[in-house]
């Protein structure tokens, strides 16, 4: 046994259980020293007796789970889950998220994530005080539950760069808080789903809110421009090209972006952390409205339905009534007859008696699809290459879906062989599209609630009429989904897109199997089937679950920015937190989000058309043409990445803004650090090719519309730009004592006075 | 610091490696991957949506110039039905080396090897990637279909040398992934001066040090 210190030690820490089927686990945290180097370690108390032991398997015969269903029979789920213990060197662990309340979620600089714990007495603080013997601890100045952990050593020097003075610290006393204090604040926005929003708020009550990251900013800035000098120069062209064009619109976009009056328009100067590489839509799109607070409603239940009904057992009004299953879900007694008319089985108006009859005739439908299948003799099969390959794939995945749920558990499970039987039809039925991996995951909770092969056949046929472009020969659908999902993260959350930009993550990989198997992959069998009734719902939008997938990016957005995962950390980070969902509070966020882009008015046509809202007419004519151009361009974006060197930069116009009768607004698309991931979007038809201009290999503004006043500017800002870059790269490389920004900026522009106070307010 | 994540990983002179495993749907890809990170076999594992990847760091001994390095390898895992393709295709391209994996059982999965090394080939970084080919299942033996003469005939045909291996039992499975560490550090020790793989130092003493031969 190697030596090795106990340094702390904490009993009764419990895993937190994120649904009904799970049981909390009660184990021991300790933070260890061994061989020069400090662990975090967790390990399930009934583990003790058994160090080596790499997995517990818990398994209280306690039911915690009941499940009436119409049948009248009683499901009871044994509550399982196994418990892998935790154990982090120091050195990889980047960040940790601690609530007020105690609870502990460890996150790794590879962004594997560990299982939240609870700490007893919701206190921390020795814990913590532990840890920081070790590394420095700062806390995440967007979300007040992140700490992000750095060494020690490099913490000083960090400090020591932003004591060289490049950056007015005026403001730096007020930004300061207690580490670990529990300020009112804190707690307000913890917990909240709305949380980015309000830790916004509180960020933008500072007195001045950028310039204590601007030390950060300007390094971040330095280390693009040497990852990328020409896309960095290029953006930050971009920008100075905005404030030249249009101050006013700028100034006042930018104002209301940053959501305070009393800011100074040049603000945005402060933006240099957002010179990321990646393309970046730089639009003056006007500010989105303040998410509301949405509240749900608990389940559906046999009382409230009966009231939906009409004599004959008729729906009287399904739009009310999806309405409310939108806001509230179905109580699980009512399911298996509820899906039927969700998923189209049954029609909303028809009577009991209509019911009968239709159940009655699809019953023999259903058969003969099944003889079909189930009367092919081995020689038939043998001349059938299609029919093979169908049958071959749905017998490998129905023998490895949900198999440890209680339904599809155990060997020989007569339940498997149904799912088989359903999909075998489902292939009868259409050939064509035949099995995709992820169908049976589609049917398994379908078949499991309404406990009947034949409704279940024809409740899964409804299902894939919704999703069946998730299943496309060349996955079309799911393009054009990660597209939507793109174009929607876009406008609530501009800067994580843009920090998703650049780190080569934009083309939202991550979020492909959320959207194929709808999430069914990230939640408990629970939540699965309430979210899914909600989605079925079709209310209050189309394409809701990509507002909800867009929640989930919400709530993660200030750990992925702040430990600065790239793609690989992303996706780890992202397939960890899979089973950990807070499904209702994702609900709320999701339907708050919706109802802020109805109440917005700046919101582009992409977006509305993708969750089919009307378009505004007030917008109609500037936003739809930027939209346009957005989607042009992203096209031609990834024309160009198949042929172009990988520098390759566009600037994009996306003709005049008319609404607000101003000069220009450009959109500027910005490539660069070549993505090989990004195949998959490329594979678009893009010869219907609209971007003008843009097809060479050489940046280029390409403006629309009337904009004489604009000709040469460019060059000249390139250039600007470029010797601004070199002074702040020369100073931090020590050959220069100062940096030289003012002077060619002045000599370049004739705007100087804007500029210099701008800048003077940045860095003098 | 405005470093990557990458860059904040400690250890100085570790290669970052990453393999890709390829073909048919449930041959076991999953399974051989998780049998070499962890060390012991799930039979309850669910079909690959998407993508995935596990991780582990080693140390490793060249098999011709012994010397040791320390790796860190990235087993990126895909969904392996054709419809798939468009999106792991796109990982490609950032792989070093191949697992291309059928089924002993599964006459299918073993023709379709040649077509997944068409795509392999168009995709790849290079004309030709490392790849390993392996037969899995090679416990089940009663249920064979494919010989082990005929699938050493088929690789040798494509080049790629081959190995059996069962996900199962872990037998030859750590083998295999070190057979594919040990060819593509052979070719990264070729390029010289390519210092841009180079993520970090060491591991510590309790990694499994391993030497390997190529058969």
């Amino acid at each position: 046994m190697e030596e090795e210190t106990l340094v702390y030690q904490q009993d009764e820490v419990h895993t937190i259980p994120t649904s009904l089927e799970e049981l909390s686990v009660a184990g021991r945290l300790r933070i260890i020293e061994r061989r020069h180097s400090a662990y975090i370690e967790w390990r399930c108390s009934d583990d003790e007796s058994n160090p080596d032991n790499d997995w517990a398997v818990v398994n209280k015969s306690a039911v915690t789970f009941t499940h009436h269903n119409s049948s009248g029979s009683v499901e009871i789920s044994t509550p399982r889950r196994h418990v892998r213990p935790i154990s982090v060197e120091l050195a990889d662990l980047g960040s940790y998220k601690l609530t007020i309340e105690g609870s502990l979620v460890l996150i790794q600089r590879d962004g594997s994530t560990h299982p939240a714990l609870q700490f007893p007495g919701k206190d921390a603080e020795y814990f913590v005080e532990v840890l920081s013997r070790y590394v420095a601890i700062k806390r995440s100045e967007k979300d007040s539950t992140l700490f992000l952990l750095r060494d020690k050593k490099t913490a000083r020097i960090d400090d020591q760069l932003s004591a060289l003075g490049l950056v007015s610290h005026a403001s730096r006393g007020s930004r300061v808080r207690k580490l670990h204090g529990s300020s009112s604040s804190d707690s307000k926005s913890r917990g909240s789903p709305q949380h980015t929003s309000s830790s916004q708020v509180e960020l933008h009550s500072a007195v001045v809110p950028w310039t204590t990251a601007a030390p950060q900013r300007v390094m971040g800035f330095i280390s693009n421009f040497r990852r990328d000098p020409y896309t960095t120069t290029l953006t930050t062209l971009s920008k100075f090209y905005d404030i030249v064009l249009s101050e006013d619109d700028w100034a006042e976009g930018f104002v209301s972006e940053r959501g305070g009056d009393d800011l100074n328009p040049f603000a945005s100067l402060s933006g240099l952390d957002n010179l990321e590489p990646g393309f970046q839509v730089v639009t003056l799109k006007g500010k989105l409205v303040e998410r509301p607070r949405v509240e749900r409603l608990p389940p559906l239940t046999q009382l409230e339905y009966s009231q939906h009904c009409d004599v004959d057992g008729g729906v009287r009004d399904p739009q009310l009534l999806k309405r409310r299953i939108f806001k509230g879900g179905i109580h699980p007694s009512l399911r298996s007859e509820l899906w039927c008319y969700l998923l189209g089985y049954y029609d909303w108006s028809s009577s009991s008696a209509q019911r009968e009859v239709r159940r009655n005739e699809r019953l023999v439908e259903y058969q003969k699809l099944k003889l079909q299948w189930s009367t092919m003799t081995a020689d038939q099969e043998l001349r059938n290459s299609g029919f093979r390959e169908r049958k071959s794939l749905i017998e490998k995945d129905v023998n490895r879906t949900d198999r440890s749920h209680p339904f599809y558990e155990g060997d020989d499970n007569p339940n498997v062989q149904l799912l088989h039987n359903i999909l075998m039809s489902y292939v009868m039925f259409n050939f064509d599209l035949g099995y995709v991996q992820g169908m049976s995951d589609l049917l398994a909770p379908i078949l499991y609630v309404t406990q009947n092969e034949c409704a279940a056949f024809w409740c899964f046929v409804g299902y894939i009429d919704i999703v069946h472009r998730n299943f496309d020969m060349d996955q079309s659908g799911m393009k054009e989904q990660l597209l939507g999902l793109q174009h929607l993260i876009a406008v609530i959350d501009p800067e994580f897109m843009s920090y998703l930009e650049s780190s080569e993550s934009a083309n939202l990989y991550f979020c492909f199997r959320w959207l194929l198997v709808r999430f069914k992959r990230e939640l408990s069998y629970s939540d699965t089937l309430r979210l899914w009734e909600v989605l079925w719902s079709q209310e209050p939008c189309k394409n809701f679950h990509l507002l909800v997938a867009a929640a989930i990016l919400d709530h993660e957005r200030n750990t992925i920015m702040e430990n600065k995962f790239e793609f690989t950390e992303i996706l780890k980070h992202i397939n960890d937190t899979s089973q950990r969902l807070n499904l209702e509070e994702l609900l709320c966020s999701a339907e708050a989000i919706y109802e802020q882009l109805v109440a917005s008015s700046d919101v582009p046509a992409a977006v509305l058309t993708l969750l089919g809202l009307p378009l505004k007419p007030s917008s109609q004519d500037g936003e739809a043409d930027v939209s346009v151009g957005e989607l042009a361009s992203e096209k031609c974006v990834s024309t160009d990445e198949e042929t172009s060197p990988l520098e390759s930069s566009r600037i994009i116009s996306a003709g005049p803004s008319s609404s607000r009768g101003k000069k220009e607004n450009f959109v500027l698309y910005r490539r660069c650090d070549h993505n090989d991931d990004d195949d998959f979007l490329s594979e678009e038809d893009t010869s219907g090719d609209s971007c003008g201009g843009a097809g060479d290999n050489n940046a280029s503004v390409v403006p629309r519309g009337d904009t004489s006043a604009t000709d040469g500017a460019p060059r000249g800002l390139v250039g600007t730009v470029t010797s601004i870059l070199g002074s702040a790269v020369r100073h931090i490389a020590g050959e220069d004592a100062s940096i030289d920004l003012l002077s060619p900026i002045s000599a370049a522009l004739h705007n100087e006075g804007l500029f210099e106070d701008a800048i003077g307010q940045q860095y003098l | 610091m405005i470093t990557s994540a990458h860059e904040q990983l400690r250890h100085d002179h570790d290669y970052l490696v990453k393999f890709l495993a390829l073909g048919n749907s449930g041959v076991g890809k999953t399974s051989l991957l998780y049998q070499f990170t962890e060390g012991c076999f799930n039979s309850q594992f669910t079909s690959t949506v998407g993508i995935d990847f596990k991780e582990k760091r080693l140390v490793h001994r060249c098999s011709v110039t012994g010397r040791e390095q320390g790796v860190h390898l990235q087993l990126w895992d895909t969904a392996g039905q054709e419809k798939f393709r468009s999106l792991t295709t796109a990982f490609y391209r950032n792989t070093m080396g191949f697992i291309l994996v059928f089924d002993l059982t599964n006459e299918q999965s073993f023709l379709d090897i040649r077509s997944w090394m068409e795509q392999l080939r168009t995709h790849a970084y290079c004309e030709s990637p490392d790849i390993i080919l392996v037969g899995n299942k090679v416990d089940l033996t009663e249920q064979h279909v494919v010989s082990e003469a005929r699938a050493r005939d088929a690789a040798f045909k494509l080049g790629v040398p081959y190995m059996e291996a069962s996900a199962a039992t872990g037998f030859n499975v750590t083998a295999c992934v070190l057979a594919l560490v040990d060819a593509v550090l052979l070719r990264m020790n070729r390029v010289v001066d390519d210092t841009r793989l180079t993520l970090g130092k060491t591991v510590s003493p309790d990694d499994e040090v391993t030497s390997v031969c190529v058969c």
